[in-house]
């Protein structure tokens, strides 16, 4: 396919005066576990200008991302939820270009609906009867919601520290905790189906202002496929790909 | 194994002169491919050693998160092994000496969590067992009883992925186990009950100990049914699997400390294991 593009496609490019004809091949994009549901409508919707590109959206921890970019995973573009295994990836394997912020995410606390237990504001998280969780302090979500409620003022009692948010929310859908502190996006109902989890309702955030962190996609230096990759993280940047992710309860820049 | 460590004296002697046999050189295949299998499973060993921080090992596994999750880890893994044998050894006798009908498919019910993905295991406890489970939530209106969030959670999803190989080995061993002991037993005027106990459990012995040590280091490695199930919470539900993950995500070095105490652990028991009770010799 590169083969193709470099010699036979060139002035077919030009021709049909358009650049968007080079353009195929599989684009691996690496994502934030709590970007999952909203990449996959974002990569479909890429797919629709590009026909030729095949986008291969895998979604974890952006510390296990991490790990696979730096042991030579197949990786085009990385959209972490943390700036630390972004500056880590730079620093070890480099990018083709500065990482843009392509949306921002903020965390909210969340109940069941239904509300069962009455919950009202963060103060609730420090009732130790009511099942509480939060992400792991060491994963992003999880190290924002204790900002922010170090800042609020309020010590939680969780009963689990759950190591990834997909994992915290099911489990709040579910019934099986009062309350949990998560992403917005997580608990946004959206239209286009945010995986049935509509049975989480968000209180949003009590006390002042939430804590929020930025997504950052980056093409990497040595990307497979760097020109789809450039045009995937272009696009994320257009206002048809803000407005998806204003659709998942993110906020753009 | 089983059908060797079963009748102990009708195997003797032939076991007796295949150890006086010669040395036998494989055919190069298999040779060449009883090596590449060596190699597939020694090099994640070798692997983790070499990003092993060696001279900090101490201090990554004298920390209190490392001494919490392994205290919880062995006393939530012992208990899934007691559990294990409890209900998989009776189980085991019925599959293997009851003949009912459906008996297929309870076999392939018990043994389920063998090769369900053991997230799925975990989401299906929580789901049955959780506060608004089906039992579960009958169960916490009328008692209060909470089981995720707690080590009977995490001892729960630990027998739950370690019951299926006691059951497996121990319904093994019995089918190969030969009849003639204890219906000598039983003609002598033996209860069914003291027979099961002074002579069928006592010669299935040696199975029975694989089987148990098996579940037990099944339930030391679990991880996706325990942290789906009972969550994960330091000093409470935080098992040694769970510590290594959540450590990953920001501290390598701890976790790959750990992760080289549970393979030692393991390798060494599994070695243990074959020379004590599987007939090597």
């Amino acid at each position: 396919m590169p083969f193709a593009a470099g010699c036979a496609a060139g002035p077919d490019a030009a021709s049909s005066g358009s650049g968007d004809g080079a353009l195929g091949g599989n684009l691996h994009v690496l994502v934030a576990a709590s970007l999952l549901p909203v990449a996959q409508v974002l990569a479909d919707d890429f797919e629709q200008l590009h026909p030729d590109v095949a986008v291969q959206i895998a979604g974890a921890g952006s510390a296990a991302l991490r790990e696979q970019v730096l042991a030579g995973a197949p990786a085009d573009v990385f959209i972490p939820a943390s700036a630390v295994h972004l500056d880590a990836v730079r620093d070890e394997v480099g990018l083709a270009s500065a990482a843009v912020v392509v949306a921002r995410n903020s965390v909210v606390l969340a109940v069941p609906v239904g509300n069962d237990a009455g919950v009202t504001s963060l103060a609730d998280l420090a009732r130790p009867e009511l099942l509480i969780g939060l992400c792991a302090a060491e994963i992003p979500c999880g190290a924002l919601a204790r900002t922010g409620l170090a800042q609020a003022g309020i010590e939680p009692v969780p009963d689990t520290d759950e190591p990834n948010v997909r994992a915290l929310v099911t489990k709040l859908a579910a019934g099986e905790l009062d309350a949990a502190v998560v992403y917005a996006s997580d608990a946004a109902p959206s239209a286009r189906g945010n995986t049935g989890l509509d049975a989480v309702v968000s209180l949003g955030w009590t006390a002042g202002t939430a804590p929020q962190t930025s997504y950052a996609a980056a093409v990497l230096a040595d990307a497979p496929n760097g020109a789809a990759a450039a045009a995937f993280a272009d696009y994320l940047g257009t206002s048809a790909a803000r407005g998806t992710f204003a659709e998942f309860g993110f906020t753009v820049p | 194994m089983t059908s060797a460590s079963a009748s102990q004296d009708a195997n003797h002697s032939d076991r007796r002169s295949m150890r006086r046999s010669p040395q036998e050189l494989p055919p190069w295949p298999v040779a060449i491919l009883a090596a590449v299998g060596v190699v597939l499973f020694a090099l994640p060993v070798v692997g983790l050693a070499a990003r092993t921080p060696w001279t900090g090992l101490w201090t990554h596994l004298s920390s209190r998160f490392v001494v919490d999750a392994a205290v919880l880890s062995v006393v939530s893994s012992v208990a899934a092994a007691i559990v294990a044998a409890a209900v998989g050894v009776p189980l085991a006798w019925v599959l293997a000496r009851v003949d009912f009908r459906g008996r297929s498919v309870v076999r392939a019910l018990v043994t389920l969590p063998m090769v369900l993905p053991p997230v799925v295991g975990g989401a299906a406890l929580l789901f049955a067992l959780g506060r608004r489970g089906v039992v579960g939530g009958p169960l916490h209106d009328a008692t209060g009883l909470l089981l995720p969030y707690s080590i009977w959670g995490v001892i729960l999803a630990n027998a739950f992925v370690a019951t299926p190989l006691v059951i497996l080995t121990v319904e093994g061993a019995l089918r190969n186990l030969d009849r003639r002991y204890e219906n000598a037993a039983a003609t002598l005027g033996a209860s069914r009950l003291r027979v099961l106990w002074r002579v069928t459990l006592p010669m299935i012995g040696p199975a029975l100990g694989v089987a148990v040590v098996v579940a037990w280091a099944r339930a030391l490695g679990e991880f996706g049914a325990t942290v789906t199930f009972a969550g994960n919470l330091g000093g409470r539900t935080q098992t040694l699997p769970l510590a290594v993950f959540v450590a990953l995500e920001a501290d390598r070095d701890a976790a790959v400390a750990v992760s080289l105490v549970l393979v030692a652990l393991s390798l060494g028991l599994l070695i243990a294991l074959r020379d004590r009770w599987w007939p090597s010799r």
